[in-house]
């Protein structure tokens, strides 16, 4: 073919691929998934695009076999390939480039791997990107999930025929949007909520991709978070598709714990050459071939040269204070236990008695609850200080129980306090100008942040219950008579984001609402 | 909040080297003593034990130690710490750094789910 008349032809396909695709795309983000006659014709406007596509990258790749010097359609034909195989092609090049945006706009033409959801298909895949990303832009993708696709007040209308073909669950792939946006703002906490309420929606051919995708991550937290119990499990579940990496992970899980049903070398060797990413995986590869090692080391020691129970829970304690041991949660728990030991001996009771006695101190019972009291303090401010969390403190006995019963109060309290500061301004009409009003918000999440750190979801629930209404008038306030639609709409955006991962479902329609008002 | 240097380190009975039950004539006699003898400059009675390792004694820290035990319940409370013996070592206490720490630090950004 001659040259010219190739250049027409890739001209030609470029542009009408392009138009087929900005249409096609266009159509993802405008159907309503809600079982009625429209739905039905954007669905089928939206496959006949997917055809009309497919049959003209296929054509252009036929060309290339029939014309004798087809330089120029080789460009086409990697096209061709990028528009047959969005998916692919969004997952192993554009999420590693941190290209959020392409991740979205490319995932969404994805209709084999994300059915009728594509749209929070294309979030999920741009909020993995972000992920990747050094720099993460979450609030606009949030917004765009919590205004379109994550509530649907559609629920139950249209022709019932229809409705039968969507999805079983149409929150699958929304799950596991919002559930990386959180991962990709620190919110290891909340992602993981957010993924685990994946397993509890009911099974789908359809949502294959969104529930291994969510595993994986899963195992991969699992794994960073050293609970490696809980990998087992989720490579294990039956309710959960999985990649070859989550299997990887399950059998290195499985060997690391020593559970009966660990496999050999052999085994472990196939699955790790086949997780796809051998080369990272190589020393978790390693750790799982060697021998079993010692579960939680000592961090008090057995006998402190003559110092007795006294002695060891002090020496115990400095070494904490010098710095953070590779395991702070047991650590501490060691030392707190080492302090119970040393304070609640009977023997120590008798002998202060005793000296009480001797220097006409009435009880010696105020002396040991001072003690108790400095180093609940200290151990406290430890636990705050290597992120130690509350049901570790609560199952590590009485003392630590006492000191995570304490924190969380005091956090509770100052939330409350900084929420009662912003209702006193909201009801005396003091107005701050926006960045400001920005500011307090920041400082308010990251306070409430710190709660859900600490305390884990329960507590965060309690501190979500208190604020939502409160925190809801600020922003309606700052919204409708502020003007200050901006920090408004981050503020509802927020609450959406909370209701979500908390499962608050009155909240969580409301906030839709909201979020979708400041669109 | 514990105050280690507090309950140990200046603890009155190591300052003065008494034991935890001796009686208030012997504070104020070892009390004249140590003060007489870092007057004078001597080298025994520069330094103390403790189990967190020798303490450097001065004659403020006397002073202040002798002063501590006047009051019954707060020398109650002293005493309680001093129930370590001075020879006793608490400061070799450490963790084994060399243990592994459980969690695969960075498997979330290894595995691709992190940056």
């Amino acid at each position: 073919m001659d040259f010219a008349v190739q250049v027409l032809v890739a001209l030609v396909f470029f542009f009408t691929a392009l138009g087929l695709l900005v249409m096609r795309a266009g159509l993802a983000g405008k159907i309503r998934m809600d079982g009625s006659p429209g739905m039905l014709f954007a669905l089928l406007a939206s496959l006949c695009l997917d055809v009309a596509v497919s049959m003209l990258a296929v054509s252009v790749i036929s060309l290339t076999f029939v014309v004798p010097r087809p330089q120029l359609l080789y460009l086409a034909d990697l096209m061709c390939l990028v528009m047959l195989f969005p998916y692919p092609f969004t997952r192993f090049v554009l999420v590693p480039l941190g290209a959020a945006q392409f991740a979205f706009d490319f995932a969404r033409l994805s209709h084999w791997r994300f059915w009728n959801d594509r749209t929070a298909g294309g979030v999920a895949m741009a909020a993995w990107a972000s992920l990747r990303s050094k720099k993460a832009e979450t609030a606009r993708l949030e917004q765009f999930l919590a205004s379109s696709v994550a509530f649907y007040p559609d629920e139950g209308r249209g022709w019932a025929f229809l409705r039968r073909l969507l999805p079983r669950s149409r929150r699958v792939n929304a799950l596991l949007a919002a559930g990386l946006l959180a991962a990709a703002r620190d919110d290891f906490e909340g992602a993981r909520a957010l993924l685990k309420q994946i397993a509890r929606e009911p099974l789908d051919g359809r949502d294959r991709t969104a529930r291994a995708l969510a595993v994986e991550w899963l195992c991969a937290d699992g794994a960073e978070r050293g609970d490696w119990r809980e990998v087992m499990a989720l490579s294990m579940g039956f309710s959960f598709p999985h990649t070859p990496l989550t299997l990887f992970l399950g059998c290195a899980a499985l060997r690391i714990v020593g559970d009966e049903r660990a496999p050999g070398e052999a085994e472990l060797e196939r699955a790790w050459r086949r997780s796809g990413c051998a080369a990272a995986t190589a020393p978790l590869y390693e750790r799982a071939r060697g021998p079993r090692r010692r579960s939680v080391p000592s961090y008090v020691p057995s006998r402190a040269d003559g110092g007795g129970d006294l002695g060891r829970a002090l020496a115990g304690q400095l070494a904490l204070s010098r710095g953070t041991p590779a395991r702070p949660a047991a650590a501490l728990v060691q030392v707190a236990r080492a302090w119970e030991r040393a304070l609640e001996a009977p023997e120590m009771a008798r002998a202060l008695a005793g000296r009480a006695s001797d220097l006409g101190v009435p009880t010696a019972v105020p002396v040991l609850d001072e003690v108790r009291a400095q180093v609940e303090e200290q151990l406290g401010a430890i636990a705050l200080r290597d992120g130690v969390r509350l049901d570790d403190l609560e199952a590590g006995g009485a003392l630590l129980a006492r000191v995570g019963r304490r924190i969380r109060g005091e956090m509770l309290g100052q939330l409350d306090d900084a929420i009662q500061r912003i209702t006193a301004r909201v009801e005396d009409d003091r107005r701050l100008p926006g960045a400001v009003e920005m500011g307090e918000l920041e400082a308010l999440v990251e306070q409430y942040m710190a709660i859900g750190k600490f305390g884990g979801l329960e507590t965060r629930g309690v501190a979500f219950a208190s604020m939502h209404a409160p925190i809801c008038a600020w922003a309606v306030w700052l919204f409708n008579e502020r003007r200050q639609k901006r920090v408004g709409n981050a503020i509802f955006r927020f609450l959406w984001r909370e209701a979500f991962i908390l499962e608050d479902p009155a909240a969580l329609e409301l906030q839709s609402r909201n979020v979708r008002a400041g669109t | 909040m514990l105050d280690v240097q507090a309950c140990i380190a200046d603890n009155p009975f190591y300052v003065l080297e008494l034991s935890p039950d001796c009686g208030r004539a012997e504070v104020e006699r070892e009390g004249r003593k140590l003060l007489g003898m870092l007057e004078l400059g001597l080298g025994q009675a520069a330094t103390y034990p403790t189990p967190l390792g020798p303490q450097t004694r001065t004659a403020d820290k006397v002073r202040v130690a002798m002063a501590q035990l006047v009051d019954p319940a707060a020398r109650l409370q002293l005493e309680l710490w001093a129930r370590i013996p001075a020879d006793a070592s608490i400061l070799e206490a450490g963790f084994d750094a060399s243990i592994d720490a459980g969690g695969w630090n960075g498997a979330r950004a290894a595995l691709g789910w992190g940056r």
